[in-house]
């Protein structure tokens, strides 16, 4: 299979997946007292989450994955 | 747990802005929060860092946040395991301090700063940043946009990002001749769906293309000198890195709540992330989080956080010199590391802050310990060779007032 035909499966099952997403609303808006306290979010600090984004690429050799990608540092 | 006013009010600001949290903005509850972290490793590194987080709403829309922070550093200094006499640089079983080759500062500031204007709109988010670093030796700067969108009665979030680096070394060696750039595009998209009341799910794509003076010029590989008579003389060589890098990072993340203590909430939050670059390093990150609150407002963080990489295709543990690319820097070998983390936060009673003007309304300290394991093999690192393990710890507190 080549790399086109690759990209183009993967492409088709991304979108076929989102539009299936509709079929998971099923928490309303009364019930989302739980999704927005800090400790049900992505990350629960905003400082903590930039300290790891600038700190961990300085000792590992890979980045990214969380916001920012890194940069800034010519320690 | 939250009373119910905070929760109400945290849950309409947070619904707006955890959308924009997710695509990687800056935005949350107006308010100022201060922090201050504290950083020490194996090797003597100190890092003291304070920083300051301001969110204002401009208009029911429009919101700006600024963020900046002061580093003091001493993590400049490299030793080898070789010394310098009479001009012919030996094998030494004592580290050497090499600052006097490589031009390396003992310690330095760096002050970074970011902006953000955010307009928001009923799940729909746009916001403009903008990045600036200085250090004696280097200047950063980066424009960065974000943008997300709720879909099906919000329940789902899409968010894009692209940043743009414009990093630039100053004078930091002879070898480069004055200045060297180097420069990053980052992109982004994620996805979040809520499937319960209690679960989320993530997950992204990111690329992250970097080009230009990818080597740090304190880094010297180490290179046996070939000689008849004497087979102990070295040579510091500047590291050499490729001036183009290509990387790929998928990610995904699992918050899954419980209340199995009436009225106390819980969750598991756990993120697994795919890095993959053609330097051929490849990682794998898992980072796992349980937070239980202990009481209204109090709760408690346990971290553990797994991460292992390959090593890069031009590291070797012994150069000859004629390679094309070299380098001695751990973050390009294989390791592993693991790092055990605790964290407590809470806020301070109503009527204190409703009292007396300078207390904070919620307050949070976190301490992370991290090991970092070269799998056995110390022969392979060349400034690491007295000890294949590694340790550091990072203490982090900050205080949060409401606007």
């Amino acid at each position: 299979m080549n790399t086109r035909m690759q990209k183009w499966i993967v492409g088709s099952a991304l979108a076929l997946a989102l539009s299936q997403l509709g079929a998971c609303a099923a928490v309303a808006q009364r019930d989302r007292q739980y999704l927005s306290d800090p400790v049900m979010q992505l990350q629960d600090n905003s400082a903590e989450a930039a300290s790891d984004a600038h700190n961990l690429p300085r000792r590992e050799g890979s980045s990214g994955g969380t916001a920012g990608a890194g940069g800034g540092c010519g320690c | 747990m939250l009373n119910i006013n905070y929760r109400r009010r945290l849950s309409v600001l947070l619904l707006a802005s955890g959308v924009l949290c997710l695509a990687g903005a800056s935005a949350g509850e107006p308010g100022l929060s201060l922090h201050y972290e504290y950083f020490k490793d194996a090797n003597d590194v100190y890092s003291y860092t304070p920083g300051f987080d301001v969110i204002m709403n401009l208009t029911k829309n429009w919101k700006a946040s600024i963020s900046a922070e002061v580093d003091g550093v001493t993590g400049a200094s490299r030793t080898a395991s070789v010394t310098a006499q009479d001009g012919v640089t030996r094998a030494s079983k004592i580290p050497t301090l090499v600052d006097g080759i490589t031009g390396a500062s003992k310690f330095e500031f760096r002050k970074s700063q970011t902006t953000h204007l955010t307009y928001s709109n009923a799940g729909d988010v746009v916001s403009l940043g903008y990045y600036t670093s200085t250090e004696n030796d280097y200047f950063s700067s980066a424009p960065m946009l974000d943008v997300a969108k709720d879909f099906f009665d919000r329940n789902t979030t899409i968010g894009g990002s692209v940043s743009y680096y414009d990093d630039k070394f100053v004078n930091p060696d002879v070898n480069l001749q004055g200045s060297a750039d180097k420069n990053l595009i980052s992109t982004q998209v994620s996805i979040t769906q809520s499937l319960t009341p209690l679960t989320l799910v993530s997950g992204s794509v990111q690329r992250i293309h970097s080009w230009g003076y990818l080597s740090k010029p304190y880094n010297p590989v180490v290179i046996k000198v070939q000689n008849p008579t004497d087979d102990e003389i070295y040579s510091l060589h500047p590291e050499v890195l490729p001036n183009l890098k290509t990387a790929r990072v998928l990610a995904a993340s699992l918050v899954q709540g419980y209340t199995f203590i009436p009225d106390r909430l819980g969750s598991l939050r756990i993120n697994y992330r795919y890095y993959f670059d053609d330097w051929a390093l490849k990682s794998h990150t898992m980072d796992a989080e349980w937070s239980q609150y202990l009481s209204d407002g109090l709760y408690l963080r346990l971290r553990y956080r797994y991460y292992t990489q390959t090593r890069a295709e031009f590291i070797y543990a012994n150069y000859a010199g004629t390679e094309t690319y070299l380098s001695s820097d751990i973050k390009y070998y294989p390791f592993t590391s693991r790092t055990f983390g605790v964290k407590l936060a809470g806020q301070f009673p109503d009527d204190w802050t409703d009292n007396i003007w300078w207390i904070p309304s919620a307050w949070n300290v976190k301490c992370d310990y991290s090991v970092r394991n070269t799998k056995g093999d110390a022969n392979l690192y060349q400034f690491y060779a007295p000890t294949s393990n590694y340790n550091q710890i990072s203490i982090m507190t900050g205080v949060d007032y409401a606007f």
